[in-house]
């Protein structure tokens, strides 16, 4: 099911005809896109590992005061949206449209990816193995280079994949921003015309272009062999005491925060306090809030349904079956959310006219992009019950359905319930598929958000940006507290790409 | 008739051949432990019998039925076992009665039911808390009420003592096995501690590459293992080179009368164990004369107490050195001594390489 939007976008693919479809592929605008995309993702990737690797390294190795503050500031901006980022940027400072401000906002959205696991990984480091660096005659920073770098490679590598592939699969930002990529062309394309090939041809390649990239991360990882870094050090690492670069060290900290936290903060409040009675439409923003409700709320429960027994089953059986369709899933992950949105659309207007821009293919679209996260959380909190439990209900003689229901899922209802809920949060600031596929006269924050900053009424954006900062940053942090600490980075899922 | 009868099953996992044609009978009743070493199998044979696992041949036999052959494989639900797994596992989300009740139907005694076997094991006072709020023994002791609550054919546990210290241990264990006798169970155990196995069990099933190699209680497993694999692992077991005659082991310590199954004459190895060994101080007089014939010169050297009672190495005159367990090891130090050894000893033809423990 999951592999339905894609199977459909190579069939309409390859039932073209193979002139026009090349003519499209090298078509000067085409490649101009692809210029502009990979170019992008590239340099928002370098940022994200810089200001990633150093905020890790100042938060977690240094003797700056603040550490826990610090660290919840550099991990916040991944639950903004980053169209909700962009909006405040725009609004502010209207001159950074383009590529500027697209490489600004989404850098300042996707460092969190890098910051997560470096600091995780720095945290799990074993002291000791500097300190037999440092014994056998190394100094401190050689020993960094030669002993910590090379430990915390893996993480960076994982964090700067999902850089890239956020960078490439993000249409709020780049939209809002008004810079040509892949997502936003294929967007207008779509709009703009009956003709489906460039939509399809478009979003061959980004696909194609995603794909290059993660069997390229899979490749390099698959070569180096990293010994599993110690299970939790007993020791804390000895800190480096900054000195006089103590001051600079807060102040590029101070900046990062700022920027990605402060400004849309400041603009929001801004803008909120300017258009206070006039631009305010209290019904409309009701009216967004029930379709937010309602969409996000079915989505979630959709896909925790069809989570379930995918989870259930991985986590029980380790057979080739369950790993290949718990694998299926997770292809909505790497797919960016425009070319399953697409799909959709193609498919329902050949196939099913009937759910063609209705709440159950919206619902059906936020199961695609979300099964992963559900059925990571499904599986991990099945994992909480050990097999043990189900053998000896077995023993005291309940049949497997009845152990299913007595034992396993009350087991696993917690995780289960936390499941949903992420699920309902991400699927609230999803703008990409509820755009493309919402239907006609509903409308919810995120697409009222979109609309009212593509025609420049910022005063009239801001409540919607308001409430999406309120449901995102919230439970984020109250979901996050404890997983930060281990730099899982399953969920939350990026915010509305 | 037996309650439980294992013929000729065979587990692999993979290429690794785990259980190897192993047979097993264990008597109504009965509370049999299987002894072996880590990595000998013992979990996989109770999860065969559990039915967690199905076997590659042979057959099974609960009270008479066959659950498990070439063509039947009854589900572990339908098997009337209980099964008490290594840490207790009591559900998480349910209270102890939930717990004992789980395995219980509707039936209108079921309250009842699940205060007569927490009563077994002493724990009736408890019946509202929740497992977190039980000690370690405790949910053990939970554990295996939920199990007896069924009244199952066949009970079986997996290592259930090991996780507790060594104090609460015995506590536990001389409870569970009342309540297993009270309520008429058939048990089997699987353990690594022959104290444990000995203690506790009407039959010991020494396990050893995925076989039984000897079943029997617990006294014939001591005191005539079959082999000295057996004798190892039951105890420490001191070898002496032996020739042996007409019911006797002329050995380097004395003459020792030999147990059955006697060996036949020739060279062997007697086997004693260190509580056999009677050491006196030797200060001049003559050799006493002892069950082995006159005492033989030694020299006690060092000594590792053990509160009841301490183990004393023993050097004789060859230069052989031997263990001896004492009640009252004597003053520190080297010493002479007379050494010689008390009852009869069991005699093997062959040492099959096996160097002597000290």
């Amino acid at each position: 099911m999951a592999l339905l939007p894609l199977g459909y976008l190579i069939v309409v693919a390859a039932r073209a005809d193979p002139a026009v479809l090349l003519a499209q592929v090298v078509r000067p605008r085409s490649l101009m896109l692809l210029v502009s995309s990979v170019g992008l993702a590239a340099i928002v990737t370098a940022i994200s590992v810089v200001l990633g690797v150093g905020a890790a390294w100042l938060i977690e190795r240094s003797s700056l005061p603040g550490r826990r503050m610090w660290g919840v500031a550099a991990a916040l901006p991944l639950a903004i949206p980053s169209y909700v980022a962009a909006f405040s940027w725009i609004s502010a400072v209207p001159g950074i449209a383009g590529f500027p401000g697209a490489v600004v906002v989404l850098s300042l959205s996707c460092f969190p990816y890098v910051f997560l696991p470096t600091a995780a990984a720095l945290r799990r480091l074993d002291p000791a193995m500097e300190e037999a660096s440092r014994s056998l005659g190394i100094g401190a920073v050689a020993t960094f280079w030669r002993v910590t770098v090379p430990q915390l490679r893996p993480a960076v590598a994982a964090g700067a994949l999902l850089v890239s592939l956020y960078t490439l699969s993000d249409f709020g930002a780049v939209s809002i921003l008004r810079y040509d990529t892949f997502t936003r062309v294929i967007f207008t394309s779509f709009n703009a015309s009956f003709d489906r090939t460039p939509a399809v041809v478009l979003s061959g390649m980004l696909v194609l272009v995603t794909a290059v990239i993660v069997l390229a991360e899979a490749r390099t990882r698959g070569r180096a062999r990293y010994a599993r870094l110690g299970s939790g050090a007993a020791r804390e690492p000895s800190r480096i005491a900054l000195g006089r670069m103590r001051l600079p060290a807060y102040g590029a900290l101070g900046v990062l925060a700022g920027a990605s936290l402060g400004l849309p903060l400041v603009t929001m409040g801004y803008w909120l306090s300017i258009g206070r009675s006039a631009e305010f439409d209290l019904p409309r923003i009701l009216e967004a809030i029930g379709g937010s409700l309602v969409l996000a709320g079915g989505g979630a429960v959709v896909t925790m349904l069809l989570a379930l027994p995918v989870g259930l089953l991985a986590a029980r059986h380790s057979g080739r079956l369950p790993g290949l369709l718990e694998r299926a899933t997770y292809l909505g992950h790497a797919v960016p959310a425009i070319v399953i949105a697409l799909s959709l659309v193609f498919f329902t207007v050949r196939y099913a006219i009937g759910v063609y821009l209705s709440i159950p293919l919206v619902l059906f679209a936020y199961a695609v992009l979300f099964l992963p996260l559900a059925v990571g959380t499904v599986r991990a909190s099945a994992a909480q019950s050990p097999p043990v439990f189900e053998e000896v209900a077995r023993s005291l003689g309940r049949a497997p359905r009845q152990v299913l229901r007595t034992i396993t899922l009350p087991l696993a209802a917690p995780g289960i319930a936390a499941g949903t809920a992420l699920v309902f949060l991400a699927a609230i600031k999803e703008l990409t598929a509820t755009l493309v596929l919402h239907p006609t006269g509903m409308d919810t924050l995120a697409i009222q958000l979109w609309s009212e900053t593509s025609t420049r009424s910022y005063a009239a954006a801001a409540p919607y940006a308001a409430l999406l900062m309120l449901v995102s940053v919230i439970p984020t942090y109250l979901l996050g507290r404890d997983r930060r600490r281990t730099g899982d980075l399953s969920s939350p899922l990026p915010a509305g790409a | 008739m037996s309650e439980l009868a294992i013929s000729g099953v065979e587990k692999s996992f993979g290429s690794t051949a785990v259980l190897r044609g192993l047979s097993l009978d264990v008597a109504e009743g009965m509370i049999a432990a299987v002894l072996g070493p880590s990595g000998c199998g013992k979990t996989t044979l109770l999860r065969v019998i559990a039915g967690f696992e199905v076997p590659d041949a042979g057959e099974i036999r609960i009270g008479g039925r066959t659950v498990a052959s070439r063509t039947v494989g009854v589900p572990p639900e339908r098997r009337t076992i209980g099964f008490v797994p290594q840490e207790g596992a009591l559900f998480p989300h349910l209270s102890v009665r939930g717990n004992v009740a789980y395995g219980l139907g509707r039936s209108r005694e079921r309250s009842a039911r699940v205060l007569e076997v927490l009563d077994l094991v002493d724990l009736a006072h408890l019946v509202e808390r929740m497992p977190h709020e039980l000690s370690g023994g405790q949910q053990q002791r939970v554990a295996v009420a939920r199990a007896l609550a069924p009244r199952p054919a066949l009970v079986l546990l997996d290592e259930p003592f090991s996780s507790l210290d060594a104090g609460l241990r015995s506590d536990v264990r001389d409870v569970v096995q009342a309540a297993l006798r009270a309520d008429g169970a058939t048990a089997v155990l699987v353990t690594h501690d022959q104290e444990e196995a000995l203690s506790t069990a009407d039959l010991v099933a020494v396990m050893q590459h995925g076989r039984i190699v000897q079943a029997a209680d617990p006294v014939t497993v001591y005191r005539a293992p079959l082999d000295l694999d057996v004798a190892a692992f039951v105890g420490d077991v001191i070898q002496v080179t032996a020739r042996f005659s007409g019911g006797f082991a002329d050995t380097e310590v004395g003459r020792l009368a030999l147990r059955d199954p006697r060996p036949p004459d020739g060279v062997g190895v007697a086997l004693i164990r260190p509580e056999q060994f009677v050491v006196v101080d030797r200060n001049g007089g003559p050799a006493p004369r002892t069950d082995s014939g006159l005492a033989v010169p030694a020299t006690a050297g060092q000594q590792s107490f053990l509160g009841h009672d301490a183990l004393l190495s023993v050097s004789l005159a060859s230069g052989a050195v031997v263990t001896a367990r004492a009640l009252d090891p004597g003053p520190a130090g080297e010493r002479p001594v007379w050494l010689s050894v008390r009852g009869s000893v069991n005699g093997y033809s062959t040492a099959r390489g096996k160097t002597q423990r000290l």
